[in-house]
């Protein structure tokens, strides 16, 4: 089996809130307005993406500082999902990234492949986009904004939408 | 000065609700018997002048052509939010604007788009946009005899216990065409009258002939979930992400997709009760 490369890490991405629960850790990032849930193993890798710690220096600080003992080949899984999710400022070099599902599994093991840690990521909506949807008469942009799904020349009109029992 | 300020207008009045100063002036007094149920309840009067939003509702009469209806006119501010010759329309956007508005100007409260109920000295509280199916959900509570608290909003105060922001029940008609309003006792529950803290976040979503078949997911997943759903978050993350840790802090939280609110009312009410013995 090929053995991993231990590349380059790009730092994490700076501007966010943190929050922290009791098993995991919450990022609103202001900019891109994600919202990410980080199991405390994948924030302890988050935050150990500096810019200088490669995949090989990230496992070892996580046994030695963390007492967590995390395969390499899991910690890249992490760092692709982290790189998706936005929560570094770079890519993770195309190498790393082009792991198939096929080759994953085979790499990590179907077990672990069942429970890798992952991150679950939100976008926070606008507070319109939260509030109800507007009732007929109501000026709007789109369809979507009206109740009645209906939005013609700038107002809600009446129509029909799915029904909820 | 502005066009509108340069109206006559025959009533102002003012009052506050979770700290936001709402202002309201007609040219027509017969209007404010029908806008006064459409304000938040327990709202309270305001002396002072200066709002934080100022409604204008204006009533066009064409004096010389009686036989034809007036023309409502709703503004916040300077914007023009209705136009309609239907009265129900312009209180419903009424209604939606203030409400709104409240939802997202409030400090230090954090409002979620949730129905709530309170079921034995705590919260449920389910998260979800329009058409999710909240206000079906809320509905079956209350038959069931929980307290009612919203089926719009959830107003979270900095320790994460929910208050209530109750509001007539909109229950939707088939087409959607027409929103019915719907008080608890209606339907049998009653209003809740103080905060609660919140056990249960129910993230669900009606979907045909599926049954209800819940998972229970971590605290993050939950406070995820609120955040989707929170006109606040955008403004103050800071204070919204600290709240919603103190709301999962003692909750669980439950998620599946449902199918008849009763089969999902009854797992829940069930679930609660085994974990309270």
């Amino acid at each position: 089996m090929k053995p991993l490369p231990l590349r380059f890490v790009p730092p994490k991405a700076k501007s966010g809130v943190v929050q922290k629960l009791s098993e995991e850790v919450l990022i609103y990032d202001p900019v891109s307005h994600g919202a990410h849930c980080l199991t405390n193993t994948v924030a302890a890798i988050w935050g150990l993406c500096d810019g200088k710690n490669n995949v090989g220096d990230i496992t070892s600080r996580l046994d030695n500082d963390f007492h967590l003992v995390v395969d390499a080949k899991i910690v890249l899984m992490v760092l692709e999902q982290l790189s998706s999710a936005g929560l570094l400022t770079g890519q993770i070099e195309p190498e790393l990234a082009q792991l198939s599902r096929r080759q994953a599994v085979r790499w990590i093991g179907e077990i672990a492949a069942l429970t890798l840690p992952f991150v679950v990521s939100v976008i926070v909506p606008t507070p319109s986009e939260a509030a109800s949807c507007l009732p007929n008469g109501a000026p709007c942009s789109r369809n979507s904004d009206c109740c009645s799904n209906l939005c013609i020349l700038g107002r809600c009109l009446l129509g029909a939408r799915k029904k909820v029992p | 000065m502005k066009k509108l300020d340069r109206q006559v207008w025959a009533i102002q009045l003012a009052f506050v609700s979770f700290g936001v100063r709402i202002g309201i002036r007609l040219n027509d007094p017969v209007i404010l018997a029908q806008i006064m149920p459409c304000l938040p309840r327990g709202c309270k009067s305001l002396e002072r002048a200066d709002v934080d939003r100022l409604y204008s509702i204006f009533v066009a009469k064409d004096r010389w052509r009686r036989n034809i209806q007036g023309l409502y006119l709703l503004f916040a501010d300077m914007r023009n939010i209705a136009r309609t010759q239907n009265v129900a329309i312009m209180l419903d956007a009424f209604e939606s604007d203030v409400n709104a508005f409240i939802a997202q100007h409030a400090r230090p409260w954090s409002f979620v788009h949730a129905g709530v109920v309170g079921w034995k000295g705590s919260a449920i509280v389910v998260p979800g946009r329009s058409f999710s199916g909240k206000t079906t959900l809320v509905s079956e509570f209350l038959r069931s005899g929980a307290e009612y608290f919203s089926d719009e909003f959830a107003a979270f105060d900095p320790d994460g216990d929910v208050h209530p922001f109750p509001r007539h029940l909109c229950v939707r008609q088939e087409a959607a065409q027409q929103r019915t309003r719907v008080t608890p006792e209606q339907l049998g529950g009653r209003l809740a009258k103080t905060a609660f803290p919140v056990k249960l976040v129910v993230i669900t979503e009606y979907k045909k002939n599926a049954h209800w078949r819940p998972q229970t997911s971590s605290p993050g997943i939950g406070v995820l979930a609120l955040l989707a759903n929170s006109l606040s978050a955008r403004r103050a993350p800071v204070r919204t992400l600290a709240t919603f840790e103190h709301v999962v802090r003692q909750s669980h939280v439950l998620t599946g997709e449902r199918g008849e609110a009763s089969e999902a009312v009854g797992s829940v009410l069930e679930w609660l009760g085994e974990r309270s013995k």
